[in-house]
């Protein structure tokens, strides 16, 4: 049985970003690349199923050289094969096409099992894992957070994270797409050993004619979504209720200039009467989602 | 050009439309007047028509359709039988210009098997969006962990678009108007569906790993007490929320170094931590920075734990606990 795991390289996105004003690239001076958080979850997964069903584990990476570093990562953590896919004409921010090229490979391998992290942390679409599915005609399942296979090995059982802590035990058949929640913790260590020793395993580097595809296929495809510009976020303004009586000549100065509550973005300090302020948490939870003022709510865990 | 309504999935618990509804209501009204089209409020399993008093609530923000589907024959419903309800109400209806649901951990899934089945475009977790007078969708996105925005433009519609809560805000609602009510009856019995439902495990706060609580309401040295302790306790019981600590909480024996937050103990990455009584030293903040929502209790106004606070308390950590409680006790009654 082989496994293909998707890995991804992507900018630190905690480090200070710097986004080119006329090509919209976004740069992390100073700092390296890492894997996507995600896909991590993903090689631990694989690994875990190595170890337990003794299946063939593949990663795969889309990128130019500098993506064998995150694949010489997945060789040291364990993975068997690695490989690369790179042409010039894949433009790396179209999801389209990554879904259509990792689809490609996918068929190629001959794998069962397909795992990915759910969303990339640079941009974020979270649209791959279905691409994927859509393109190959497998089930997927987002959110996944455990996996088991059935005995003989038609069929899968996942954990797919649910709200508040709940989880979902799911089933399907395979082969299948299964997308990792990103989890913080529980990645095993990798010492410096096994990397140096990684660095002699062979990374198959792949084209897009080796996979099938022809470049001009790939560059003329028509995405249904384009990105126009990546800035740096601008304060927008927010409806309010109504305004208070009770606000000062400040805030209210604050209100006319920005059409808001008269809030200053930094102004997130409360005082006052503790009831007064208990109410401003739940106010405030309110407005965030995360809590609902309605008579049941609390009920349920009590 | 004529376009096709905005559809917006409602989202809502037990009774009530929740707050992101009401902002992604209000955002599809501004955005639906001046095109001259309609806005349809998709409720699925909202209970009895007859109990719960949908369409004034959903009318007041925006919307000038409800369309409740009841569906039969599916015990819990996943993020496939959604799309697939959505799809089908799709071909009944007429098809939407533009779909709008709230990115929750569901919505965002329910968006993607939408878009897949659509054959078309969706922008994740956006905070606004706009149709213009020729008919093009663009949407804002938040991306690169939170410090950058991507605008991005549908070429194909249907656009689908997940709508990240507390982005909007909500205005005045129109107290007297009502949305025009549709029903639509739904029996999934008989239908396949790629996934199998085997169990719903309910996660017990007080059990889960700290690492997957979506909710956290963590304490320093600031608590006080073992007996303020309990307080905290039973407002995290409240919340729903699991309870976790810093170093000198675990010193002190209030929680088990499972439930210890930093350098030391565990990194967490909450939709919600409440920080009583901590005052953010790094090697505890090192462990929950990228929480998503923080509030902050703390008497000293100097304190660290302010500087990454979406709201911060200035306070007395015990009698704030204490409005809290009695606040979520009155609604409880």
């Amino acid at each position: 049985m082989r496994i293909m795991v998707c890995v991804k390289q992507v900018i630190d996105v905690r480090a200070p970003l710097i986004v080119d004003r006329r090509t919209s690239i976004v740069t992390a001076p100073g700092t390296s690349p890492v894997i996507n958080k995600a896909d991590i979850c993903a090689i631990e997964t694989a690994m875990g199923l190595k170890g337990s069903i003794r299946a063939e584990v593949l990663a795969v990476s889309i990128g130019p050289a500098f993506a064998d570093r995150a694949l010489r990562y997945c060789l040291a953590r364990g993975v068997d094969i690695a490989w690369r896919i790179w042409d010039e004409s894949i433009a790396l921010g179209d999801p389209y096409i990554i879904a259509e090229i990792i689809a490609e490979a996918a068929k190629i391998s001959h794998c069962s099992v397909l795992l990915c992290g759910m969303a990339s942390e640079d941009s974020q679409s979270a649209i791959v894992p279905a691409l994927i599915a859509e393109k190959l005609g497998w089930p997927w399942v987002n959110r996944v957070v455990n996996i088991k296979l059935v005995e003989n090995f038609t069929g899968v059982t996942v954990l797919q994270r649910g709200e508040r802590g709940s989880r979902l035990e799911i089933s399907c058949c395979l082969p299948s797409v299964l997308a990792l929640y990103p989890a913080l913790s529980g990645h095993q260590y990798v010492s410096a050993r096994r990397l140096r020793a990684a660095e002699r395993k062979p990374i198959q580097t792949y084209s897009l004619t080796q996979l099938g595809l022809q470049s001009h296929e790939v560059i003329s495809h028509k995405s249904p979504i384009k990105v126009k510009k990546v800035r740096q976020p601008k304060p927008r303004t927010k409806r309010t209720v109504i305004a208070s009586r009770q606000v000062s000549g400040e805030d209210l100065v604050w209100q006319m200039i920005s059409g808001t509550s008269g809030k200053k973005e930094n102004d997130n300090l409360a005082r006052g009467e503790p009831i007064m302020l208990a109410e401003r948490i739940l106010e405030f939870l309110s407005e965030k989602g995360i809590f609902h003022r309605t008579k049941e709510f609390h009920k349920r865990e009590i | 050009m004529r376009l096709g309504p905005i559809w917006v999935l409602v989202d809502h618990s037990r009774g009530q439309i929740t707050f992101v509804t009401r902002e992604m209501l209000q955002d599809a009204n501004e955005a639906a007047r001046p095109l001259g089209v309609q806005v349809w409020a998709i409720l699925i399993n909202g209970g009895d028509p007859a109990e719960e008093p949908w369409d004034k609530q959903i009318g007041a923000f925006g919307a000038d359709y409800l369309l409740r589907v009841s569906v039969a024959g599916f015990p819990y419903l996943t993020a496939e039988a959604c799309s697939f309800i959505l799809e089908e109400l799709s071909r009944q209806y007429e098809k939407p210009y533009l779909m709008i649901i709230a990115n929750s951990i569901e919505g965002q899934e329910i968006a993607a098997r939408l878009a897949m089945k659509w054959h078309t475009g969706y922008a994740n977790d956006c905070v606004s969006f706009s149709i213009d007078l020729k008919g093009n969708v663009e949407a804002t996105r938040i991306t690169h962990g939170e410090q950058l925005e991507t605008i991005v433009a549908f070429s194909k519609g249907p656009a689908v678009i997940s709508f990240r809560p507390g982005s909007a805000g909500i205005g005045v609602p129109t107290e007297d108007r009502k949305a025009k009510e549709y029903s639509y009856q739904m029996d999934l019995t008989s239908h396949k569906f790629e996934q199998k439902v085997e169990g719903l495990l309910p996660g017990d706060p007080r059990k889960i790993d700290i690492t997957e609580a979506d909710f956290i309401v963590a304490c320093g040295h600031g608590v006080g007490t073992q007996d303020d302790f309990l307080i905290l306790q039973e407002l995290a019981d409240r919340l729903g929320a699991a309870v976790a600590g810093t170093r000198r909480a675990n010193d002190k024996g209030w929680i088990n170094i499972e439930r210890r937050v930093g350098l030391t103990g565990k990194t967490v990455c909450p939709q919600f931590y409440m920080a009583v009584g901590i005052s953010g030293a790094r090697e505890h903040v090192v462990g929950m920075d990228t929480s998503k929502v923080v509030v902050a209790i703390n008497k000293d106004p100097r304190a660290e734990i302010f500087r990454l606070a979406h709201l911060g308390i200035i306070g007395d950590a015990k009698e704030v606990m204490l409005a809290l409680l009695q606040k979520l006790r009155e609604q409880a009654i």
